[in-house]
């Protein structure tokens, strides 16, 4: 009888241990408010089985779980993060196992840390968040560029790049050919004219 | 105060109230009552004038920026894509479309025609009594919407908070855009919106901490910029007007 009452009670602890679900933590660019906050959180749950979102707007950090019989990947939540009208920064994921997987960016920072990076920082013309989006998104199209992170009161354009892979040059180049000049480059003036209103940085 | 306007009396700041720990997204006045919508927890709150809570019903889904007319609050409910109608402080019915909705985030009512502000669809679905028009496509061009996230009726005219083109944008019934405000002010996500007459219109600039007031040719009169955290929502009642910040989850009263 105490035998029993222990192995039923034992079966229950195990069962209850058994993890099941997979934990997610994204950062997301650009969550400034409650509507895109919530945003995420909308177009989130349209992957059927999201639990316990939450989402910090000062970080833009954004955590969740999904069943692991689904194996949500990586690029899945980066597709979902994109879709709400956002920009992933970093996916990491710990299964249900206890495997963590980490989204590219995030295997460039361990690679950082490992003195494989460098920084450069030039400056680049522009106005507001509209423009920060843009430049920091050509300066990633970069080959072996990360974290490119433009700042709208300094106009400074930092970037994480892999050694030997490009150069600043070529990442000024990306950012003038979609209408933003460079300390050493400047954009054509058809490419400036179609920039948004806001976006009109020359005086 | 930016420039003369003899009929403009300029605003100061009165009083700052706590709401509370309540995240206000949304402000309306019905009746001799405030209600706020608090999105964070999913609730509709009553308030008196000067702030006082009074009353919470929860059960919403993300509601937003909400409107009253005729006795009936319309609330947004962002999440779920629907527009609940309350009366008296209960649910009693939703509003019926023949569309359907990405984040609801904003509603006006004049009589019996309806505006809303169709957050992901960067449109406004506008009921002008006898069918439904949409007004606005994705874009940054004059007539375009890039998440528009509150909308108001006023006279032959629709008033759009055109959030992330940084403007409030003016249509006509026919969804011709006649007017764009503001794009030259530097805002930073024009989140809310109160039109008071043609020629007082209000807006926060949810980013930057202001709230600027512009008279009907598109000029600013007025900039107010003292305690505002994150102000997400305002409307003008006849004790003042109310400015709600998000972050500081406060309600601002100014008075002329």
């Amino acid at each position: 009888m105490m035998l029993s009452l222990m192995l039923i009670s034992n079966l229950g602890f195990s069962q209850n241990n058994t993890k099941t679900m997979d934990a997610f933590t994204v950062q997301v660019d650009g969550l400034g408010c409650p509507f895109c906050a919530y945003g995420l959180e909308k177009k989130f749950k349209e992957l059927s089985g999201m639990k316990k979102p939450n989402i910090d707007m000062e970080t833009g950090i954004f955590t969740f779980e999904f069943p692991s019989l689904e194996k949500l990947s990586i690029q899945a939540v980066q597709e979902q993060v994109e879709k709400a009208g956002y920009t992933p920064i970093q996916v990491e994921i710990t299964r249900s196992s206890g495997e963590v997987e980490r989204s590219e960016k995030q295997e460039a920072q361990q690679h950082n840390l490992k003195g494989e990076m460098q920084q450069i920082s030039f400056k680049v013309e522009g106005n507001c968040g509209m423009c920060k989006a843009r430049i920091e998104k050509a300066a990633n199209t970069v080959n072996g560029v990360y974290n490119a992170h433009w700042d709208e009161n300094t106009k400074l354009l930092k970037v994480q790049v892999t050694k030997n892979t490009s150069t600043q040059k070529e990442i000024e180049y990306a950012v003038t050919k979609v209408g933003h000049n460079t300390e050493n480059s400047t954009s054509s003036d058809t490419v400036y004219e179609s920039l948004p209103p806001c976006c009109k940085y020359r005086k | 105060m930016m420039t003369s306007c003899h009929s403009y009396k300029p605003w100061s700041l009165r009083t700052q109230v706590s709401l509370k720990g309540i995240s206000p997204i949304g402000i309306t006045q019905l009746n001799d009552h405030l209600w706020i919508s608090d999105g964070d927890h999913n609730r509709m709150v009553k308030a008196t004038l000067n702030g006082q809570i009074l009353d919470t019903i929860y059960g919403f889904d993300r509601p937003m920026h909400i409107a009253s007319y005729d006795g009936k609050l319309y609330v947004p409910n962002y999440g779920s894509d629907n527009i609940v109608i309350l009366e008296k402080g209960l649910v009693t019915d939703t509003l019926h479309l023949n569309d359907s909705l990405d984040a609801p985030s904003g509603i006006s009512i004049l009589g019996d025609e309806i505006a809303i502000a169709d957050f992901y669809n960067h449109r406004i679905l506008f009921f002008n009594g006898i069918k439904w028009l949409p007004i606005g496509r994705e874009g940054h061009e004059k007539g375009e919407l890039y998440y528009p996230t509150d909308v108001q009726l006023f006279k032959d005219k629709i008033y759009v908070a055109d959030a992330y083109n940084n403007r409030i944008q003016i249509f006509n019934k026919n969804g011709q855009s006649i007017q764009t405000i503001g794009e030259d002010d530097n805002m930073n996500a024009s989140t809310g919106i109160f039109i008071a007459n043609e020629n007082e219109l209000y807006v926060t600039d949810f980013e930057h901490n202001k709230v600027k007031v512009y008279n009907g040719e598109g000029k600013l009169i007025q900039r107010l910029q003292l305690s505002l955290e994150k102000p997400i929502d305002l409307i003008k009642t006849a004790k003042g007007l109310m400015v709600i910040n998000y972050k500081g989850k406060t309600l601002n009263i100014y008075k002329q």
